[in-house]
């Protein structure tokens, strides 16, 4: 069948993002794809450490564009998110002013006039000049586009969700001293959480939904393989597929990709060339981080070398 | 193939996946994007479009394969059998009535003409078509069959063939025994095709129109009366309403959140400005943390209301205050540790199986709770008893309860016994009566809930 142009473009995606040292499954890619071509805001969810925030960065590096990030937490507001006033310029030039007022309104007969006199200046204070951006402002300016990362949104309180809808839906923000701010390139936004509580309706119906999944074994292994070339094959194979089992057990955290990266590097400093059961039981904390876990897989660590 | 896309919104709308207007929109323009060209790219795009939670996206890919896959099928297979059974015999006309006016009128009709010329794709296309006209996503039922499959078969088109056939018998020549045949086959196909297309959509639709209704009823019966099958779905529908009453009463909180500006406290942390209010500090109202502390009675008769009166409270942990929970039978036991550490629904089971049993003696259980708990109990404290006040003829402890009473903000009783059966028996709920600020009857989830709604408004 001939490749339609789109799917030319999700091909081309997932080869640029590999490029970018970032392995993308299809349906990463096409979401990617259809956020530049819709002009949405992507939010990705998924259990911590699958590659969200990963996710954003090798979107700036294979569009060549900066990254704006956003950590969220509780307690974020409009003043560190989104713009503030340079109160201390705004406090020196107001004292340096004084001195000239007295020059302008010189000859000014009665208080109506000088008044009069004095709407003609505009109102400087509160102008471009004395705005401090945060990053939300700042990816909106940006003259050539961004990529907006906010970052585990569920972190934020319910009131800022509200903040983001004008920016998320019009790439827009209302100052109201200066008025709409509006985005010179729309930026390609990313919104990551980790689902510790469910986000408001109307913010979800203004993005595109992707859910980060723990990859398949054929595709971490290619992970391992991208981010950690030195790492021999056999070692690699044996390595994911340890992790592959050990996340079907009842674990409280189950290992990520992260983890299995961290464990690759590992197992190279120590310079493995194969898993054995002691190997495994004492670099076992690199990949799970809560004692029971460890508990939980420590007898059973022959049997999962074993069995693949 | 646009219409298609709306049909499959509205399977999904009925699967319980929410999609709104706009979102239909965005579902429009990401099919213009990636084209109908490949499935599984239409397949993540429109995954990514429509869905919003990891539970929607299970849904969504069941229902694509259900629906898109199917049909598709479905269409290659009911031309298969078209081809063999069309081929074999050709329509032909004996020349003898050829050239009749009313034949020749009866048999362009488009259907019959189709059949005629073996356009196998107009059967599809006419059903389809059809399909549409007669609203048959809107079929719920399976009693409903009947009336939709003769609905849609003359939309598509079998009242051409029967005036076809019936032009022909007019005629009465022999030689006509053939075409009039052929002419019966080909209707009938398209009558099975209309009925094919009726039981699939059937199938899409059925499933979601019961449990609508299902639902409906599981909210509105007594709790007691549920059996094992429909007591599994009940901590779903808990969820949902849980989910409801918090994004209520969470709106009204953003609103109390601030205060009125403290003028002198602004002003004397200003001083190093000139007095320019550079920063600005906020009176706010302290109010005292409410607690809530629930005290559930877990003997035979009423252990079912407890657990669901549990569940639902801890499905509000996001608005509620921090709840303690305790269950009695004969004596008292504090139950919240469980619920710290383990997911509502095991610790509910949980406390069912370790407690869940025997017959409830309130004044023994009353005493206790005063005894070890008593102390804690303020003004700042609500305090919830869900049980039927049937003491066994046993001492009701009224006392410690009054105690309670006079201690508490709020002492309410959820009585799961219609009110009917109050005070038959050896029912006290009468004397209790006189120790609570409020006795309501909750049996059903409707009542459960609008009485936790209530509960959310004095808490805050």
């Amino acid at each position: 069948m001939q490749p339609t142009p789109a799917s030319t473009a999700v091909t081309q995606l997932i080869e640029g993002f590999a490029a970018a040292g970032y392995i993308a499954s299809e349906a990463i890619a096409t979401t990617v794809f259809l956020a530049q071509q819709l002009q949405r805001p992507i939010l990705v969810e998924g259990p911590p450490g699958v590659g969200k925030t990963e996710l954003a960065k090798a979107t700036a590096l294979h569009n060549d564009l900066p990254l704006v990030r956003l950590q969220c937490y509780e307690g974020l507001d409009e003043s560190k998110a989104l713009y503030d006033w340079k109160y201390s310029k705004q406090l020196l030039y107001s004292q340096v002013l004084k001195e000239q007022l007295h020059d302008i309104l010189q000859g000014a007969k009665g208080l109506v006039e000088s008044v009069e006199r004095l709407k003609t200046f505009g109102d400087i204070f509160y102008s471009e000049e004395f705005l401090e951006p945060r990053p939300l402002l700042k990816a909106l300016r940006e003259p050539n586009g961004a990529v907006l990362l906010i970052d585990e949104i569920d972190k934020a309180d319910y009131e800022f969700e509200s903040l983001l809808l004008e920016i998320l839906s019009d790439f827009q923000a209302s100052i109201p001293e200066i008025g709409t701010v509006k985005a010179t390139t729309k930026p390609v936004v990313i919104l990551t959480s980790n689902n510790t509580r469910d986000l408001s309706d109307a913010l979800k119906r203004r993005c595109l939904h992707l859910y980060i999944d723990f990859p398949s074994r054929e595709l971490e292994q290619r992970i391992v393989h991208t981010r950690v070339p030195e790492i021999p094959e056999s070692l690699s194979q044996q390595l994911v597929s340890f992790i592959q089992q050990v996340r079907e057990l009842d674990l409280k955290k189950a290992p990520a990709v992260s983890e299995t990266l961290d464990w690759a590097r590992a197992l190279l400093l120590l310079h493995a060339t194969s898993l054995s059961p002691e190997l495994v039981q004492s670099t076992l904390n690199v990949i799970l981080k809560f004692e029971e876990d460890i508990q939980l897989v420590s007898p059973d660590i022959r049997q999962l070398l074993k069995d693949r | 193939m646009e219409q298609a896309l709306l049909g499959f919104i509205n399977t999904l709308r009925q699967h319980d996946v929410r999609i709104s207007t706009s979102e239909t929109l965005d579902a429009l323009h990401t099919a213009d994007v990636v084209g109908y060209g490949e499935r599984e790219l239409l397949r993540n795009a429109l995954a990514a479009a429509l869905t919003k939670t990891r539970e929607e996206k299970a849904t969504f890919h069941r229902c694509f394969d259900l629906y898109f896959l199917a049909k598709g099928e479905r269409h290659s297979e009911q031309q298969q059998k078209q081809q063999e059974s069309a081929h074999p015999t050709q329509f032909e006309l004996p020349d003898a009535v050829a050239g009749d006016a009313a034949v020749q009128a009866a048999l362009s009709a488009p259907m019959v003409q189709a059949a005629i010329d073996g356009n196998q794709d107009a059967v599809t296309m006419a059903i389809e078509e059809a399909a549409e006209g007669v609203s048959l996503d809107t079929i719920r039922f399976n009693t409903q069959k009947g009336i939709f499959r003769r609905r849609l078969a003359e939309a598509a088109g079998t009242g051409e063939f029967d005036k076809a056939i019936e032009v022909l018998k007019a005629i009465d020549e022999e030689e006509l025994a053939g075409p009039i045949e052929w002419l019966e086959q080909q209707r009938n196909t398209l009558d099975m095709a209309a009925r094919d297309e009726v039981e699939h959509q059937l199938l899409l639709n059925a499933n979601a129109a019961g449990r609508a209704i299902q639902q409906q009823m599981l909210r509105n019966t007594k709790l007691s009366a549920l059996e094992g099958y429909h007591l599994k779905q009940l901590p779903t529908l808990i969820r949902a309403l849980a989910k409801k009453l918090a994004t209520r009463h969470r709106q009204r909180r953003r609103v109390d959140r601030r205060g009125k500006l403290d003028m002198a406290k602004t002003l004397r942390r200003n001083l190093a400005y000139g007095g320019v209010p550079f920063h600005t500090y906020w009176k706010q109202k302290r109010k005292d943390q409410p607690k809530l502390y629930v005290l559930c009675d877990v003997s035979g008769s009423v252990s079912t209301y407890a657990r669901f009166l549990l569940l639902f409270l801890y499905s509000l942990t996001d608005v509620m205050p921090r709840i303690r929970s305790f269950v009695f039978t004969s004596e008292v036991y504090e139950v919240t540790e469980l619920f710290d550490r383990h997911p509502p629904e095991q610790a509910v089971e949980m406390v069912n199986q370790k407690w869940g049993r025997g017959s409830s003696d309130y004044g023994n259980s009353f005493k206790h709770f005063v005894r070890d708990f008593g102390a804690q109990i303020d003004r700042n404290t609500t305090l919830i008893i869900l049980g039927d006040g049937r003491a066994n003829s046993a001492d009701p402890g009224l006392n410690e309860l009054r105690q309670l009473y006079d201690k508490s903000k709020y002492l309410l009783w959820f009585n799961p016994e219609p009110r009917s059966a109050w005070n038959t028996g050896d029912s006290e709920i009468k004397r209790y009566q006189s120790a609570c600020h409020f006795v309501a009857e909750c049996n059903s989830l409707a009542k459960l809930e609008r009485l936790l709604d209530r509960l959310l408004t004095v808490l805050r």
